[in-house]
């Protein structure tokens, strides 16, 4: 698979002295990969977003999209930030015109769209993430999950080759978690490159190919995410905790290899020990 | 906010835009430039009977209606009466001059209730960008418009936490609570501006909001015959009033 994203010797800092919110980090993310970033919170990972998207230029180091080196000429970020969307983390932050359709269209307009090409995107992606029942409601009547859709929907209709999701799944109830999970998947599957930042560790075990992890604005280790998982020490200094799939496991098995990768999984091997 | 759910709610909601903009405005100019009481009740009647048509509570429109009206008594006190050095009268002439502002002013927000709360602002702004009203004052409006949403949620949701921890028990710590929230709010609104203009520009957003709406529904050819009608018909009666009352 091909590089789309990486970084090398990556700093940034908000106050312009040694305090560095990314302090030397170095990634690269591969073309369809499905990434989680975890880390506690303050640990530069919404941070790392916003750089990645050019709307915070790195005090020092490189940020290379397709290999090639990201410039910070207006030109270059409209070309940037129309391949890698954000849906942020609190919707309210994102949603700022009066109806549904409106705000959808926002995006596709400035990618420099006709009016008639415009409204036969907006409409297909209504249709695909099935939010015909409140496109014409304002905005601001929208629940908390309806609003997420929407914003999963203003990145969605620009259709970008990365998209980054900051923890998509905060303040949501279950019905809604499974509906933004549910489109994630049909994004992963078209082969869309998927960047999340989560706390949810029983998600990222399942879902990621590769989990980064973040702590104090350094990329701590970068790997698959049985080996994040198995390792103490990088969950302890990241405040996480393993997953139940891997707790549960250990706690029946003796053997710390071939770890489940779900619950289904963790099923079929204890109905099998029963047996 | 109560007039945007009410315009939300409403049975003409799905009606062009344009027509009942035009039938707004072209109403209340006439009315304003005529200055008759009679076109002023005929105004008044007609804006009040579509508006609670479309849904309103009658209770509800009375009640928007009196706050104007408040204020149109007491500003009209002063033209009622004639002060002099010594004594105060009142005219007659003065009393039918004050009634018929009263009334003109009161038709002319009835022609702005009928058009507040049959339309939502969504399309009140289409119809603005059709006039070619400056973009500023629109991309203003749109965003004043989410933001006052957005504050009003953050000004409850601190209130209420005030509340909870006894932050208005009396009048000197309602006052203090008051300021904070005030305060506080205007934190808020500063650091939220920061963040939507961030995801603005998350979205290739190049100092111009650029907006497309939904597709309206075309005006129907009865609505224009008839308010062309109503109008014309205001118009000549308040012509003919000028000149032969």
């Amino acid at each position: 698979m091909n590089t789309i994203l990486r970084c090398e010797n990556l700093y940034f800092s908000y106050d312009e002295n040694d305090n560095y919110a990314l302090n030397n980090v170095n990634l690269s993310i591969k073309k369809g990969q499905k990434i989680a970033l975890m880390g506690a919170n303050g640990s530069g990972k919404s941070t790392f977003f916003l750089c990645c998207a050019g709307i915070l230029k790195p005090c020092k180091g490189n940020l290379f999209f397709h290999n090639e080196k990201i410039k910070y000429d207006k030109k270059s970020l409209l070309n940037l930030r129309s391949k890698i969307g954000i849906v942020f983390q609190e919707p309210d932050n994102q949603l700022f015109c009066a109806s549904v359709y409106e705000e959808i269209s926002f995006g596709v307009l400035n990618l420099g769209f006709s009016e008639e090409e415009t409204r036969l995107k907006v409409d297909n992606i209504i249709k695909t993430l099935n939010i015909q029942s409140f496109c014409e409601k304002p905005t601001h009547a929208l629940s908390g999950g309806q609003k997420k859709q929407v914003a999963i929907a203003d990145i969605l209709v620009m259709s970008p080759e990365i998209i980054i999701f900051d923890e998509p799944a905060s303040s949501l109830d279950p019905k809604h978690i499974k509906i933004v999970r549910e489109i994630i998947d049909k994004l992963t599957n078209q082969g869309l490159t998927v960047i999340m930042s989560t706390h949810d560790v029983d998600y990222a075990y399942e879902w990621a190919d590769e989990i980064i992890l973040f702590s104090d604005g350094e990329v701590i280790m970068q790997s698959k995410p049985i080996d994040i998982f198995t390792n103490d020490y990088v969950l302890n200094k990241t405040n996480l905790e393993k997953p139940t799939v891997i707790r549960l496991y250990e706690s029946i098995s003796n053997n710390n290899t071939s770890y489940p990768k779900n619950l289904k999984e963790l099923e079929t091997y204890i109905k099998a020990r029963l047996k | 906010m109560i007039i945007d759910k009410l315009s939300y709610n409403s049975k003409l909601r799905y009606e062009n835009a344009e027509v009942k903009f035009a039938f707004a405005v072209i109403t209340l100019l006439i009315c304003v430039i005529s200055r008759f009481t009679v076109t002023a009740i005929i105004v008044l009647a007609v804006t009040g009977i579509l508006t609670i048509k479309s849904g309103i509570p009658v209770f509800r429109y009375l009640k928007f209606l009196s706050i104007p009206l408040a204020f149109l008594f007491l500003s009209t006190i002063a033209i009622i009466f004639d002060f002099k050095p010594f004594y105060i009268t009142i005219n007659k002439n003065n009393i039918f001059y004050a009634l018929n502002l009263i009334l003109t002013s009161l038709s002319a927000v009835s022609c702005l209730y009928f058009l507040a709360f049959t339309t939502t602002i969504m399309d009140i702004l289409s119809v603005l960008k059709k006039l070619k009203c400056p973009k500023i004052i629109l991309e203003l409006m749109l965003l004043i418009y989410r933001f006052i949403f957005i504050l009003l949620d953050t000004a409850y949701a601190i209130s209420i936490a005030q509340n909870a921890r006894l932050g208005n028990i009396n009048y000197k710590t309602s006052l203090k609570s008051f300021g904070i929230l005030g305060s506080s709010l205007m934190l808020k609104a500063i650091k939220r501006s920061q963040n939507v203009y961030i995801s603005m520009q998350a979205r290739c957003y190049d100092d111009t909001i650029n907006i497309l709406s939904s597709k309206k529904a075309k005006p129907k050819a009865k609505h224009i015959i008839m308010i062309t009608l109503f109008d014309g018909f205001l118009l000549i009666f308040s012509i003919w009033s000028k000149f032969f009352l």
